[in-house]
């Protein structure tokens, strides 16, 4: 877990219907999930103050936030990016946007595993985001974008792992409360312009935005 | 005592400080009608994605506008609903954030609801009951009565289409741009209202709306003009039905309730036709008619904070654990 740490952070992870929440505390972390039923902005302040309690913390007690920033389901990172810009912003404090493809390929550092590796991430259209990747890297929070592509069929190259999705040929990797508390602990810049770069990543074009550029193209 | 308010129901990304419910310290507006316009109406995906760019900056300036800080904020008042859930949602977040961290009350607001405060806020008067209150806007038409804080005797609303979605449709079928209602009005200035005779919707069978008919007509018209459309005379034709339709029922109501205050808002309320004629069944039947300016007519923040204000005492019990409504009645609870 390594040294005794000074401040406090509180992270939020909605990209799924099932949220999940991490909290630290000198040298100890929590972390834990909740499922939602589709009614995240009913339950979010009382699953941060569940995790408050769990280290006896009071909100302002909190040196920085988190929330991950996806890929993931649209309305559930924006109200937890809400939600999260807004803490920031009344008080002061650093946020900090986690992409699952940094949380994932840092989890997988964390497993020892190096070289070449590819993660693939599927979106509810049937495409999917693919990141490829030498590990180990610098600074997990810096991995390369990933691309859309229409499918996935068969593994390339020799590591694919599916982020929080496995199938017979592709191992899964599921981030986890050890590779964010890792990502959570490093410097991080504050002020109100950094607060608004946290949004949403790898955002797919809507349906009316597909079909007017069908038009256009016409 | 400060109200901040906070309005992301549809398009409009909109941030508002308010003194003791009737004093505007700022109200900024930040509209997506650019953004929308190139897909001939809202797509409610990407008027999520723009409230969430819009937000903090817009929260940042109206503080500076105000000359507010955080801690001077007494109140939160966001709207809950009616409107598009993933829009409403941004808001929500945003208003549960600021009111957790602030440890100050959050107030859920109707957004129907608040379309009423603003013909008082206008005034910098708070509200006075009883009156007959008319909302036309892009998604809703109702036509209530007003009898306290959130009591609401509802005498009819649309049945199918709203007139800013006749208006909308209308434009995009005539190519004449996005928001139809400003399109239709400055097209059909100076044109002939009585060179089409198009139906006038439902009179005298109550006083609920239906404009899909009216829309058909229009369509048809179209259709059959050809080339021959006089564009300018259908735009002032459809206003005109559309004012008379409105005018008739409000005569109606206004008979009927014995009540004499005549309060109308929401964004058709910018309508210049409609407020003319409005001016002239209030004149006639010598009530007081309570129109804000056009500014307040649409959607802003401002309504909000006044109608959290003045609503205030509705909410008794811990406010945070309530969730977005989307079809949000007028009265309703949540």
């Amino acid at each position: 877990m390594g040294d005794v740490r000074k401040f406090p952070y509180l992270f939020l992870d909605s990209s799924e219907t099932c949220i999940r929440g991490q909290i630290s505390q000198g040298a100890s972390f929590f972390s834990r999930s909740w499922e939602t039923h589709h009614r995240l902005d009913a339950m979010i302040i009382s699953i941060c103050n569940e995790m408050l309690k769990v280290f006896d913390l009071d909100l302002l007690e909190v040196n920085r936030f988190g929330v991950c920033i996806g890929p993931g389901s649209f309305t559930g990172l924006r109200t937890s990016i809400a939600f999260l810009r807004a803490l920031a912003q009344v008080l002061e404090k650093p946020l900090r946007g986690i992409d699952l493809f940094s949380w994932a390929s840092q989890t997988l550092s964390d497993a020892g595993v190096s070289g070449q590796v590819q993660l693939v991430l599927p979106t509810y259209r049937g495409q999917f985001f693919i990141a490829e990747m030498n590990l180990p890297i610098s600074d997990y929070l810096e991995v390369p974008k990933p691309v859309l592509v229409p499918s996935f069929d068969f593994p390339k190259i020799q590591q694919v792992y599916g982020i929080r999705f496995e199938t017979s040929k592709i191992p899964g990797i599921f981030p986890s409360p050890e590779a964010l508390d890792f990502l959570m602990e490093k410097p991080i810049k504050d002020g109100f312009q950094e607060i608004l770069k946290v949004a949403p990543l790898y955002v797919l074009p809507t349906q009316a935005e597909i079909n007017l550029s069908k038009v256009e193209t016409k | 005592m400060i109200t901040l308010g906070i309005e992301t129901s549809c398009d409009e990304t909109s941030i508002a400080l308010v003194a003791d419910g009737t004093s505007i310290l700022a109200n900024i507006v930040s509209s997506q009608i650019e953004i929308h316009r190139r897909f001939g109406g809202v797509v409610p995906e990407i008027a999520s994605r723009k409230h969430l760019e819009s937000i903090s900056p817009l929260l940042r300036e109206a503080l500076s506008e105000a000359r507010i800080e955080f801690r001077q904020i007494d109140q939160i008042a966001v709207t809950m609903g009616p409107g598009l859930v993933g829009a409403l949602m941004v808001g929500i977040a945003t208003a549960k954030a600021l009111s957790w961290a602030l440890k100050i009350p959050l107030l859920p607001v109707n957004h129907i609801e608040a379309h009423l405060s603003a013909g008082f806020l206008a005034l910098n008067k708070p509200p006075s009951y009883p009156f007959l209150g008319l909302i036309v806007s892009g998604g809703h038409s109702n036509l209530v009565v007003a009898d306290g804080n959130r009591k609401f005797e509802l005498l009819g609303r649309t049945l199918d289409d709203a007139p800013g979605e006749l208006f909308d449709k209308i434009s995009r079928k005539l190519s004449l741009g996005y928001p139809g209602g400003p399109a239709i009005q400055k097209t059909g200035e100076g044109g002939d209202p009585m060179r089409y005779n198009l139906p006038r919707p439902m009179l005298g069978q109550g006083f609920a709306f239906s404009f899909s008919g009216l829309k058909t007509a229009a369509l048809n018209l179209i259709r059959s003009e050809g080339e021959k459309l006089n564009v300018c005379d259908l735009c002032a034709a459809l206003q005109a039905a559309v004012a008379e339709t409105f005018s008739k029922k409000v005569v109606s109501a206004l008979e009927k309730t014995g009540i004499s205050r005549l309060v109308v808002s929401g964004g058709v309320a910018a309508n210049k036709l409609l407020r003319e004629y409005l001016a002239k069944v209030a004149t006639k039947a010598q009530i007081e008619l309570l129109i804000p300016p056009p500014q307040l007519c649409t959607d802003n923040a401002a309504m909000i904070a006044s109608n959290g204000f003045f609503d205030a005492s509705y909410w008794e019990n811990d406010t945070t654990g309530l969730s977005v409504k989307a079809d949000w009645q007028m009265g309703d609870n949540l």
